[in-house]
């Protein structure tokens, strides 16, 4: 007989969820102390910019993202035209460029000396007046990030309204409303949600961006907590900083929760039949496959094809043996954080699937923490922690390791493993949660009934089963990861170099062709990634269909 | 088995309401008795208790002289020597029907575990379909394989949740004699829950009426719901 006793999963998740809030402990903490003269300087007189700068560059690369995004989703759901198909995936692409490669990318081709003006020198004899057409500006950076940023909004909303029953449209149609009243009046309110979520994670990836405003010169949260950092050599105001941002993704946490607001429009009472697509013909269908084609062309094709021009030009210098070290680098990092991260997330959730109680549901709540925070804030809040930690192991490291110097885990790559778990392990945690959520307990209690233990149901019956959620779940990690600039930039150790650090010190130092070879690997590997959970996802909608 | 419910009582968390409310229920070796009540009675949750699939009730419940549920102690479900056939049947997908029937025995070789699994197959009836997949059978065909992998085990009592509400009206007729039969030949002491009279009709030596958690009557059929 046993007694009741808290199982493997109550207490392994509460230990990762200790480590993931431990480490905010120390962030807190320091910004009690008394501020220094230089942080008076940056409240005085630049704390606006970066305020205003900010607000500007969420809320119109927001703004075009969700345009676009929405128009897209809804053409690619409701009508037949030419290419429908391959677009269908081909407009998740532009996800395989990181920002800050699209935005080297552009500016160079925008140039003095770039394709666009030599192309329209030497055939109209005049170049582009850079007054208004400079791509390095407040516009330029909005451009670059929506476009980037869009397939985010165009993949929710794109899953939802294939996801929808084709009765609330043909209802509309029935009370006499056209395909564009349809479309606002009934399609635009019931994917609400959707639109909310979407937009979010735009709002959430332009805070975190550095590349893309430090190319640009755009001053902002994240590069202000750079600048202050490294520039300055001044900690504390970029602990402030970092402070500062935290409250706006409060605030836009909140403020998402009130969007999304409690009403659900679910489905479940009416027998599901997928949307039937209205066949585009003649100047319509143009439009439509000329829409598509031109987002997918200025999002993809144009910086790849002339990502290829730089490759062929330089690879002979580029592609040696240093580059496949990099790529090498970059994937073994990506895969050891994506395993922690898959163990980590079912731990926790398959702790709240079980026991579904207040406590289950905090600790689910902390693991979706470290995506909403920007990646300078986890940085900081990081490396804080592990000196920290490092002066509390000194003794150690004195029996164990004589003559080490006096930071060991903060030079290692654990930090940088350590900050990506914590960042990432929302997007793990999410895909795995969905999974147990379709699979249910079902098949956990029948397990249990007939004579298996924890782990025996969860090896033969859970893990089985849960193997597309955990293959997306990896993807998107690694693909998170591999993209990833402003932690790798931080954190890693001395001597250690992914391919997007590459990438960025090739822009740093202006040498941008030469930096095509690693930026074309980022976008090989992560396209194959996307690739991958694109079929994974669209074979298991499949299953459920015929289920 | 003889089982023996005492005082039970359960809240669900966040309820102010008891689910089930002081249940005493005695249930000799070999018997079949329905729980039988409308939805949302507690007929579900006194059935996951009995399996152990839930714990926070206060109360006892013993089974062959071993308090399974009790202040101070908890049996797991996969200790109990209970077998159950779940509402929707919970045939594992990733398994073909064989396995599904194997999984239960954990601890034959391989040779019994192939001679127990023909054995569950001729009984229920379903010898050539052992190497399909779950969806390929029909309702009543996939309920007989989740009958006859809860009986492999050779449990003790088994559990049967709103067996016949996944069938067509039609269907359900022909399989309810078919599980009385079933169920005789294993001599098998059986709880199941319905909400359906003609379910408790055909198959139950006694009925326990549920209404709002509490039990309002116990009897034979002619007791009970004839009534």
């Amino acid at each position: 007989m046993l007694k009741r006793k808290p199982g493997f999963y109550g207490i392994a998740s509460t230990i990762i969820a200790i480590l993931l809030i431990f480490p905010f402990g120390d962030l807190i903490l320091q910004l009690f102390q008394k501020p220094n003269e230089n942080w008076m300087e940056i409240k005085e007189f630049l704390l606006r910019d970066y305020i205003g700068n900010t607000l500007i560059l969420v809320f119109f690369t927001a703004l075009f993202s969700l345009l676009i995004g929405t128009t897209l989703a809804w053409l690619i759901s409701a009508y037949d035209f030419p290419l429908r198909k391959f677009f269908r995936w081909a407009l998740i692409l532009p996800l395989a460029i990181p920002s800050y490669i699209l935005a080297y990318t552009y500016a160079s081709m925008s140039s003095y000396t770039g394709v666009v003006q030599v192309t329209l020198r030497s055939w109209l004899g005049t170049g582009l007046d850079q007054r208004y057409f400079n791509i390095m500006s407040m516009p330029g950076a909005i451009f670059i990030l929506s476009i980037s940023l869009m397939p985010y909004i165009y993949m929710i909303l794109r899953a939802f309204m294939e996801g929808q029953s084709a009765s609330l449209i043909e209802s509309g149609r029935m009370l006499g409303k056209s395909h564009l009243g349809i479309f606002f009046k009934v399609v635009v309110p019931v994917s609400r949600a959707a639109l909310v979520a979407g937009t979010s994670l735009v709002v959430l990836e332009v805070l975190s961006d550095y590349g893309v405003a430090s190319y640009f010169g755009i001053q902002t949260f994240s590069t202000a907590i750079f600048r202050s950092w490294f520039s300055l050599g001044d900690i504390d105001s970029a602990i402030r900083l970092a402070a500062i941002l935290m409250v706006f993704v409060l605030a836009l946490l909140f403020l998402e929760k009130i969007l999304r607001g409690r009403r659900s429009y679910s489905m479940s009472n009416t027998k599901h039949r997928p949307l039937s697509r209205k066949e585009l013909k003649g100047p319509m269908a143009f439009l439509a496959t000329s829409y598509a084609g031109i987002i997918l062309l200025l999002g993809f094709l144009i910086p790849v094809g002339q990502l290829i021009y730089w490759a062929v030009l330089t690879y002979k210098d580029t592609l040696g043996n240093e580059a496949w070290i990099l790529g090498l680098n970059t994937l073994g990092i990506a895969v050891i954080s994506a395993i922690i991260i898959l163990v980590f997330g079912i731990i926790i959730a398959n702790y709240a699937r079980l026991k579904n109680n207040l406590l289950s549901k905090i600790y689910s709540k902390i693991s979706l923490l470290g995506y909403s925070i920007p990646g300078a804030v986890v940085a900081i809040t990081m490396i804080l922690f592990f000196i920290h930690l490092d002066r509390w192991l000194a003794p150690l490291y004195r029996i164990i390791l004589p003559g080490a110097p006096a930071l060991v885990l903060s030079m290692s790559l654990v930090l940088l493993v350590s900050a990506y778990v914590l960042r990432f392990l929302a997007v793990g945690f999410q895909s795995i949660d969905g999974g147990f959520e379709r699979i249910g307990r079902k098949y956990h209690d029948a397990s249990k009934m007939l004579g298996h233990g924890e782990a025996s149901t969860f090896f033969r019956v859970d893990l089985p089963m849960l193997k597309p959620a955990l293959l997306s779940g990896f993807s998107l990690v690694c693909i998170d990861i591999i993209k990833e600039l402003p932690l790798a930039l931080i954190l890693r150790p001395f001597n250690f170099n992914t391919l997007a650090t590459k990438v960025f010190d090739y822009a740093n130092d202006e040498r941008i062709p030469e930096a095509s070879v690693h930026s074309l690997l980022i976008v090989l590997i992560v396209a194959i990634g996307i690739l991958i959970l694109n079929k994974t996802l669209d074979k298991e909608k499949n299953n459920e269909h015929k289920n | 088995m003889n089982i023996k419910i005492e005082n039970l009582t359960f809240f669900y968390p966040g309820n102010k309401k008891p689910s089930l409310k002081d249940i005493n229920l005695e249930i000799k070796e070999g018997e079949i008795v329905s729980i039988f009540g409308e939805s949302g009675s507690g007929k579900s949750t006194l059935l996951r208790l009995l399996a152990g699939l839930e714990h926070k009730g206060s109360g006892t419940i013993d089974m062959d002289g071993v308090r399974v549920l009790g202040p101070n102690s908890f049996v797991q479900p996969e200790k109990r020597g209970v077998g159950m056939v779940f509402q929707d049947y919970a045939l594992f997908p990733n398994m073909n029907i064989e396995k599904n029937i194997a999984f239960g025995l954990n601890k034959m070789s391989n040779d019994k575990k192939k001679a127990r699994v023909k054995e569950m197959l001729e009984l229920v009836n379903l010898e050539v379909f052992a190497k399909k997949y779950p969806h390929e059978l029909s309702g009543g065909q996939q309920q007989r394989v989740a009958l006859a992998r809860a009986l492999a085990p050779a449990p003790g009592c088994l559990l049967l949740d709103e067996p016949f509400s996944n069938l067509d009206t039609d269907l359900q007729v022909r399989i309810r004699g078919e599980l009385k039969e079933i169920l005789l030949k294993a001599k098998v002491t059986t709880i199941f829950v319905t909400h359906d009279r003609a379910d408790v009709r055909a198959l139950a030596d006694r009925v326990a009426v549920l209404c709002e958690g509490i039990m309002v009557n116990l009897g034979t059929v002619e007791e009970t719901i004839d009534q």
